[in-house]
Order: structure tokens, then C-alpha cells, then sequence
């Protein structure tokens, strides 16, 4: 019964593009977008100059990470910035006491050069100042 | 006949992937578990008050399901309960990342179709479970074309271009299993190689109309399997259930 299936491929794929994002419709979008892009990015998190891992810090003062996809880099891990931000997000710091630790947010912005290696740039868009997690 | 029980023993299988995914994103939401992978400290969770009563008639029901008993009945308690769980697991994160992100519950999804597909079954005289599979194939044939015509109608033919390509591969040289970075690392620097990964991804997932047709279906599920494994080599993600809930569907 082919055609049984068929229409239903044929009605999940219109009623995805009305209602796509409420399930059980989607948009199916994920990095459809990325095609467009002469330049990639990854995010890239520094403490006293040195790359770390963002998880390791808390107590967040001087980054604002609702700027962490404001600035529209050109990724396609937007999960990796989505969870960067929640974390410093639920750790900034409400005291007057500032972290021992010099702190910075930004990307890793990538081309790809005619023989095919990767050139890699840093660019910095957050600083500020944090405590290593206890 | 055999193959129907197998079949339908996976959907209750993947139905159970897919409540975990949930659960185990409530009960690491205070984590960076995209990033970081799971964290051990999730016992102590205070989710576990709620998930546990929840999850005990889920699992029942994925169980009667699996076995074709009181099926109508098990798949709403299933469907109701995937509802819950992902408006839950929306509800704590920010801004709506888990849709934003694309984050599916494919074996719900043909839940539904299969239970609608079950509905209107006796208004035309046809057997409830056949057509029931056959809108749940339907559906799932449909979500594998439109991953693959989004992709174009967002991005155009360039998607299957060496750059498109390259710059997807090295955004994640720099993330996950070493073996798999260097491999992305290398893949980069052969345009053909480049070119040949973004035309098979898109083909193949564009090919999802073929899953309408069942003398097709297996050998479909078989390539989205070595597609899905390819995925998990280039681009990092594990996608054990749209894996199982194709297999799934072909055995039915």
C-alpha cells in the first residue's frame, strides 16, 4: 500500500512547514544554513591567557553571555555557544569581590586556505574576571 | 511475522531512547552535557521524585506497545508522557535552545503517525496495524527528504561544495575524539573527498521518499545506518534512535 504512506509523506511535509517547531512537526533547519559561510567558527574560552575549559570557572564578572551570539559569528556548533552562555549565566558572581582570575570569551574563526589546511584566527568578545570552580 | 515482533520490539526500544534522552537532559541541565558529555552527579537530583512515577508506567506502556496489547491505549499513555517530558525539559533551558537546536523525538513522531494511521484504518476498510506502519513510514520518509531539501533551500547547491563542507569539518577539528579530529583534519584537504561526502548526505537523505515504498524500505534503513555512522565520524553526533527507529519501521 505505497500510497498510504505517500500521503502521509505528503501531509507531514506541509504540516512541518506550517507547524514546524511544535511537536511532533519540526523544522528540520538544524545547520541547513551553514552552506552560505566563507568563514567557520568554534568557541574559544581563555583564563590567564591560556585556553581552558569554561566549565572549570564560576563566579562570572564582566562577561554578559547573552553577547556570546549577538555578535553572529559564522558557526554551526550554536549548541557549544548556547551552553557556553547558560553556564556563565547560572555562575555569575552577585558579590563585590572580584575572581583572582583574568577571563575571556570569543571564537576561533577558520578558512580554508587553497591547500586545503585550516587558518585559524582568534577573536576575543568577552572579558572579564572569575573564580576556578571549587 | 517474526520480523513484525522484532520490528515492533525496537519502536518500544527507541520510544525508551527516547524518554531517556529527555530525562537524562532534565537531569543535567545544570551541566554542559552537549560539550562536556554526561557527569556522574545526577543521583542526588531532586527531577527523580517526578521521573520515577512517571517512568515506570512509560516503560509499561512501551512493553504492552512492543507486544501489540492494548496498544491505542499504551500509545497515548506514551505519546502523553513524551509530550510532558519534552515541555518539561524545554521549560529548563533558556530561550527555547532545545527546539532552536533541533532536538527530535523521531520514534514519537511515528508514534503518532502510526496510532493516527490505526484511527482511520476501519473508515476504509483497511487493517488498522498495516496502515498504521505504512503513515509511520510515510512520516518518517518525510522527515529524512525535508533534513536533506533544507538544506538546499537554505543554502542552495553550495551545501555540497568542497567549502560548505570543509568549513563543517573544520569547526569540529577542534571538537571531541581525538582519532576523529584527525580525521576531519585530514578530509579537509581533498576537494573530492569534500565534495563527495556533501552530495551522498544530501542524496541520500533527499532519497527519504524511497521509505514509501516497502520492497525498498530495509535497504533504505541500511544506508541511513552507514550514513548516521559516517555522521558520527565526521560531525559528532550520536543519533542511536533515527538509527533504530528506521530498522524499526522496515521489519514492520
Amino acid at each position: 500500500m505505497p500510497y498510504i504512506a505517500l500521503i502521509a509523506f505528503l501531509v507531514y511535509t506541509v504540516a512541518c512547514y506550517i507547524w514546524g517547531g511544535h511537536f511532533p512537526f519540526y523544522k528540520f533547519e538544524l545547520y541547513a544554513g551553514a552552506g552560505n559561510r566563507d568563514k567557520a567558527a568554534v568557541p574559544v574560552f581563555f583564563c590567564d591567557g591560556n585556553e581552558a575549559h569554561i566549565w572549570e570557572y564560576e563566579r562570572f564578572k564582566g562577561i554578559d553571555p547573552e553577547q556570546f551570539l549577538a555578535h553572529r559569528m559564522p558557526t554551526s556548533v550554536t549548541w557549544m555557544v548556547e551552553e557556553a552562555a547558560q553556564w556563565v549565566r547560572d555562575h555569575q558572581d552577585g558579590t563585590v569581590e572580584t575572581g583572582p582570575h583574568e577571563v575571556s570569551f570569543g571564537f576561533r574563526v577558520l578558512s580554508i586556505r587553497d591547500d586545503g589546511t585550516i587558518a585559524e584566527e582568534i577573536k576575543i568578545l568577552e572579558r572579564g574576571r572569575a573564580w576556578k570552580l571549587s | 511475522m517474526e520480523a513484525v515482533l522484532i520490528g515492533r520490539g525496537i519502536f518500544g526500544i527507541c520510544l525508551g531512547l527516547s524518554w531517556l534522552n529527555s530525562m537524562t537532559h532534565i537531569l543535567q541541565s545544570q551541566e554542559m552535557i552537549y560539550t562536556r558529555g554526561m557527569q556522574r552527579k545526577v543521583w542526588a537530583h531532586p527531577a527523580w521524585k517526578r521521573l520515577i512515577p512517571v517512568t515506570i508506567p512509560f516503560a509499561l506502556s512501551c512493553y504492552l506497545f512492543s507486544v501489540g496489547r492494548y496498544e491505542v491505549q499504551a500509545g497515548l499513555v506514551i505519546i502523553g508522557a513524551i509530550f510532558w517530558i519534552r515541555r518539561w525539559e524545554i521549560s529548563l533551558w533558556h530561550k527555547n535552545i532545545v527546539v532552536r537546536l533541533g532536538k527530535y523525538s523521531p520514534s514519537g513522531t511515528c508514534l503518532i503517525a502510526y496510532l493516527a494511521g490505526y484511527a482511520i484504518a476501519p473508515h476504509f476498510g483497511l487493517d488498522p496495524q498495516s496502515t498504521g506502519v505504512e503513515v509511520a513510514c510515510g512520516g518518517l520518509a518525510s522527515a529524512w527528504f525535508l533534513s536533506g531539501w533544507k538544506k538546499i533551500e537554505y543554502s542552495g547547491w553550495n551545501w555540497m561544495g568542497k567549502r560548505t563542507q570543509g568549513l563543517l569539518l573544520a569547526e569540529r577539528a577542534y571538537i571531541g575524539n581525538p582519532l576523529f579530529k584527525a580525521i576531519r583534519r585530514e578530509l579537509v584537504q581533498h576537494p573530492l573527498a569534500l565534495r563527495t561526502i556533501g552530495f551522498l548526505g544530501v542524496f541520500v537523505e533527499m532519497a527519504g521518499i524511497i521509505f514509501c515504498f516497502p520492497e525498498y524500505r530495509m535497504a533504505y534503513a541500511v544506508i541511513i545506518n552507514l550514513l548516521l555512522l559516517g555522521t558520527i565520524v565526521l560531525l559528532g553526533y550520536y543519533e542511536p534512535e533515527w538509527m533504530l527507529i528506521i530498522i524499526a519501521l522496515a521489519l514492520m
